[in-house]
């Protein structure tokens, strides 16, 4: 054989792989197993408000798109030890938060840290699903911060930093969000910051989060600080790893930490601290 | 879950008396008498033996001083012969009286002795290079070599030099002896361009990673697309895939002892090679000529000086993210002396480091990693039946990852260095026994993920991480008993322990294997082994990656062990032909993973992030190797199942391995044009990984103010397969006449056939475009393959 073919044939070669080299991706049949739908719920307390609570099914996840409400169950709230509060299914769409709520009690929420709630929900199915959740005192955050890095006005950009006390008698649980504040709006429901923060190396300590270069000059930011119960954060967490986890191939598959037993979701009272800073 | 254990053992057992020739051909349950009561058996075999003399020695190379592993020793008119060990030592029992003794290896001179043979004699000889031979082709091909593998007790064992290696066709042209051992059976691979290994069913940090007998802790570059041996400086491996010898231990999968090259005493050699990824340099000669000689050999890659231009070239565009450095680079050095007829001193050393940066104006990620490794080794010969070699090793394995911001800075550490001692006794009191023992103490330091972040002006300051020592000893005895002309005993024993902070952790590890030559051409072999491992892998991923961290047995930590039996059978037809087969049953206890979830960053302890369980794992392997003549591989099949068990993975429900590979098929075929032109094809096809993917979903609307998610479920570890995963790869070496020196190009095709191999599947959500709300129309499965079709072209050079 010829020297001069063997080259010849490795050009072609290359030219083959310029050609083919684009698709390594390709959308390819997965044959899922028919499982059972199981009962979703997330409901989040809030002290001075109404209870709201979103109740649906979990579907296959090649099935169509479409709503998995569940309308016929029976729920109830208990707080301590007093009357059950019984919710009655309405749906309604919140289209300012873009959120869905499918059962609701007018009853208004007094809540002080020590409380606990418990959640039962039952359908003819004969599903069960039950959760239980402690009100956290609020943690103030003491002070917002920020700076510029140097790079040309119209490129600009600004880390923040939020500090706050750790409570040294407990372990903590935080979640940080940062929004602008017209964030509310439909099409821009996003915040600009979801953390999940532990006081596992800072116990007692006073914490400073820092993020990266990413605020324009002239943003105002909301800082929301969440004193989360321990199932909260787990659950917050998992959720986010979950979603990494999708097209990761080096990450592990991902179970829900779910706070409620009996199906998916959260059952939780919301315990947080908000601020406000204006980057000039 | 299909075929069972004993199933296969059934199709085993009737296989062994479909090839048992007639003349052996027994019932059933004989056969199985046969294997069980060996040793009754063979007292009452008929005696045959005639008195023998040892025949021992060293063969090396004339031209380099270098010792030549594999080359073949056969006393002509009889079936008795041997090879030279990976340090050219061979020992051969020969009757006495007048012999003519024939020492052959490819691409040398043969030379044959007449030997008047009255008492057990040394004989060391230099073979010359023979002239226009096509020095790098041809796979180790002492056709007696197959004698070997029939009067051995040793079985699943893998040798391989780097010569053979060479000649495969590689991935970007790098040439890489971990991947070419993937293609030998029962040895996976941990996906598509890996050099992970995973050996009968074991986790890809169960192999015993020896680099001159010291140690290597993470034998991988670049996220594990290559292995850090660089084949120029590499003699040859030996893997080791169960029947593990006594003397070594502290894995459970396998040993693989890699050994570098010794440099050519005779003369000074240059040698390299330039790829399309990567360049190596090597510089060897002697020291003093004939006595003592030296190796430096260096690679790099150079991919980063590319993407740096690339960089600069678009610094000040705003949309221009810049892509990372990537590069890196290893050392190794070895220096032997030939202290006196008995004595024989040898320092070598490996340094290797890869680095990952990220810069830009504001922000600098900084990731380096690698091995250091250094070993003293003094071999000395009390007579030609009893040598020892002592040793002195150090191993060490770090990673960094450093980042700033602005006034705050961040670090992550973990590191985990050794410092060995260890001493081997070999002893050969008469012709039927050959005596081993030693001892080895190893003093662990272990940093497990150091977290330092801080800024400047103080408002910042945080700390974590840990640091043990732990100890962990060895002794050994064995002998490998030649009872019989036909029926060899190997027997060992091993004690091994570790102690970490005052808490002692001991293991008995028996060794035992046997074989039987039903006939001349035909062995029976089997073996159980025991193994404990001292220190664990911790990892965060189902891959090899830089940062996973090596964690010491502690009270909450026991060490794990495995159980393994094997049985095989060795056929050789007409001295060019090997079969052999082997059927291997294996449990692992106390295994280690991570529980959902975990966190192994930045946490003060680790051992509440694991989990325990079992895993189990048992198969056939059939391998058909073809030496001599002008074409010449192997075909090599698995058929294994591998699965865990943890009570808090999967619902305690078993599941399958990732690498759980039901069918592995690797066919390697060497054809020889001339003397300038060799060609080679590779063939792989393996059963598609174990995967997990999610089942069912739901929608998690999150509180006001942030963006509802889609939440996968996934119901089961690993229950769903990958399609299955084959390639075909070409290669040419086509050897140039330069004036001095020589020099060759070698042309690879990876991927021949362009197949879209599945690397991970994702789902993806596919968005409305067209509306202004977040719409989901509906999901999609992805498939992501890593490697198209890959010629590359690699030019090697040696004067």
């Amino acid at each position: 054989m010829n020297i001069k073919y063997i080259l010849q044939l490795f050009c072609l070669l290359g030219v083959m792989v310029t050609v083919t080299s684009c698709d390594m991706e390709q959308e390819i049949e997965v044959k899922l197993p028919r499982l059972e739908p199981q009962l979703v719920v997330e409901c989040y307390l809030e002290n001075g408000k109404p209870i709201r609570l979103t109740l649906s099914e979990s579907s296959g996840y090649f099935d169509a798109i479409q709503p998995t409400i569940v309308d016929n169950a029976t729920v109830s709230i208990t707080k301590n030890d007093e009357e059950p509060i019984l919710l009655t299914y309405r749906l309604e769409a919140d289209v300012k938060t873009q959120k869905v709520y499918t059962y609701y009690s007018t009853k208004v929420i007094r809540s002080q840290p020590g409380d606990v709630y418990k959640l039962l929900i039952t359908d003819p199915k004969g599903r069960r699903l039950t959760g239980t959740t402690t009100v956290l005192p609020s943690i103030p955050i003491d002070s917002l911060g920020y700076k510029f890095n140097d790079k040309p006005d119209e490129s600009k950009e600004a880390y923040l930093l939020v500090r706050w006390q750790d409570d040294p008698s407990t372990r903590n649980f935080y979640r940080l969000l940062v929004h602008k504040p017209d964030t509310m709006q439909v099409d821009n429901v996003n915040s600009l910051l979801d953390r999940e923060i532990t006081d596992e190396l800072q116990n007692g300590k006073k914490i400073t989060y820092f993020s990266t270069y990413r605020f324009k000059p002239n943003d105002t930011l909301t800082v929301k600080l969440f004193n989360a119960e321990e199932a909260y954060y787990r659950f917050v967490s998992s959720v986010e790893d979950a979603r990494r986890a999708n097209g990761n191939p080096f990450a592990q598959p991902v179970v829900i930490n779910n706070t409620v037993a009996g199906g998916f979701g959260v059952f939780t009272h919301l315990n947080y601290s908000t601020k406000e800073i204006i980057l000039k | 879950m299909g075929l069972s254990v004993m199933k296969i053992i059934r199709i085993y057992l009737r296989y062994i008396i479909l090839s048992v020739p007639t003349q052996f051909t027994m019932p059933n349950s004989r056969l199985i008498q046969l294997f069980l009561c060996t040793v009754l058996l063979f007292t009452c075999a008929p005696v045959i033996a005639q008195e023998r003399v040892t025949l021992s020695g060293t063969l090396t190379s004339a031209k380099t001083g270098e010792p030549l592993i594999g080359a073949s020793i056969a006393v002509v008119g009889t079936s008795s012969g041997v090879n030279t060990d990976i340090e050219g030592k061979y020992s051969l029992l020969i009757p006495k009286g007048n012999r003519q003794v024939q020492f052959t290896y490819l691409g040398y001179e043969t030379i044959t002795r007449e030997l008047n043979l009255t008492r057990n004699t040394t004989l060391n000889l230099a073979l010359q290079e023979a002239d226009n031979k096509l020095e790098e082709v041809v796979v180790e091909s002492q056709r007696n070599s197959f004698e070997e593998r029939l009067t051995s007790p040793q079985m699943s064992l893998e040798t391989l030099t780097t010569r053979e290696a060479k000649l495969l066709p590689a991935l970007f042209g790098e040439v890489d002896i971990i991947k070419t051992l993937q293609l030998k059976p029962g040895i996976q691979s941990g996906g598509e361009g890996s050099s992970g290994m995973f050996v009968r069913g074991g986790s890809n940090d169960q192999n015993l990673v020896l680099i001159d007998n010291a140690l290597v802790y993470n034998p991988s570059h670049l996220f594990g697309f290559f292995s850090v041996f660089n084949p120029d400086a590499m003699q040859g491996v030996e893997l080791y895939k169960g029947g593990f010898p006594a003397q070594f231990g502290g894995r459970l999968s396998s040993v693989l002892d890699v050994k570098m090259r010794e440099g050519n005493k005779e003369e000074y050699d240059v040698s390299g090679g330039v790829g399309l990824i990567a360049s190596r340099l090597t510089v060897e000669g002697p020291i003093q000529k004939g006595k003592s000689s030296f190796l430096v050999s260096g690679r790099r890659t150079y991919v980063d000086v590319f993407t740096r231009m690339i960089n600069e070239a678009k610094e000040g565009d705003p949309d221009w993210s810049p892509i990372p450095d990537y590069y890196f680079y290893d050392f190794n050095a070895k220096a032997t002396f030939d202290l006196g007829p008995k004595d024989r001193l040898f320092i070598s050393g490996y340094y290797g480091r890869d680095f990952f940066k990220f810069y830009d104006a504001n922000f600098n990620f900084n990731f380096n990693w690698g091995n250091t490794v250094g070993s003293v080794r003094w071999s000395h010969l009390f007579s030609p039946k009893f040598f020892v070699n002592t040793m002195v090793t150090s191993s060490s394995y770090a990673y960094e990852i450093k980042n700033q911001l602005d006034v705050f800075d961040f670090s992550l550490t973990s590191n985990i260095s050794d410092l060995n001692a260890k001493v081997d006794f070999e002893y050969l009191p008469n012709e039927q026994h050959h005596i081993k023992f030693g001892s080895s103490v190893t003093d662990h330091t272990f940093v497990v993920g150091r977290l330092e972040a801080g800024s400047n002006d103080g408002e910042l300051s945080v700390e974590a991480g840990n640091e043990y020592k732990g100890q962990e000893y060895g002794a050994y005895v064995s002998d490998d008993w030649t009872i019989h002309p036909t029926f060899t005993l190997s027997y060992g024993l091993r004690l091994s322990g570790f102690l970490n902070n005052g808490n002692n952790y001991n293991g008995i590890e028996p060794r035992l294997a046997a074989s039987y030559r039903l006939n001349e051409t035909l062995t029976l072999k089997g073996n159980y082994t025991r193994m404990f491992q001292y220190v664990h892998l911790v990892s965060n991923s189902g891959a090899s990656l830089p940062t996973d961290i090596w964690y010491p047995s502690s009270p909450g930590v026991k060490p794990q062990i495995s159980d393994q039996f094997a049985l095989g059978l060795t056929k050789v037809h007409k001295k060019d032909y090997l079969f052999s087969t082997e059927v291997y049953y294996k449990t692992m206890s106390r295994q280690l993973d991570l529980r959902d979830g975990a966190q192994i960053f930045g946490v003060e302890e680790l051992e509440p992030e694991f989990v325990f369980g079992t895993g189990k794992s048992y198969g056939q392997e059939f391998y058909f190797e073809k030496k001599g003549g002008k074409t010449t591989g192997w075909i090599g099949y698995t058929l294994s199942w591998t699965n865990r068990t943890f009570p808090d993975i999967n619902n305690g429900k078993t599941f399958p391995a990732r690498f759980d590979r039901r069918h592995d098929i690797s066919i390697v075929a060497i054809h020889e044009w001339n003397d300038r032109i060799s060609a080679t094809a590779t063939f792989v096809y393996g059963t598609g990984d174990a995967y997990s993917l999610p089942v069912q979903r739901f929608v998690f609307q999150d509180v006001p103010g942030e963006d509802f998610t889609v939440i996968p479920i996934y119901p089961e570890r690993n229950s769903f397969r990958l399609a299955p995963y084959h390639r075909m790869d070409l290669g040419l070496v086509y050897k140039l006449k330069p004036k001095r020196g020589s020099s060759d190009l070698t042309f690879s095709v990876y991927n021949v056939y362009n197949r879209r191999n599945p690397y991970f599947v994702y789902f993806e959500t596919i968005w409305n475009e067209e509306e202004q709300t977040r719409e989901i129309l509906g999901f999609s499965a992805k498939q992501v393959s890593l490697f198209p079709i890959i010629p590359s072209i690699t030019y090697n050079f040696k004067f």
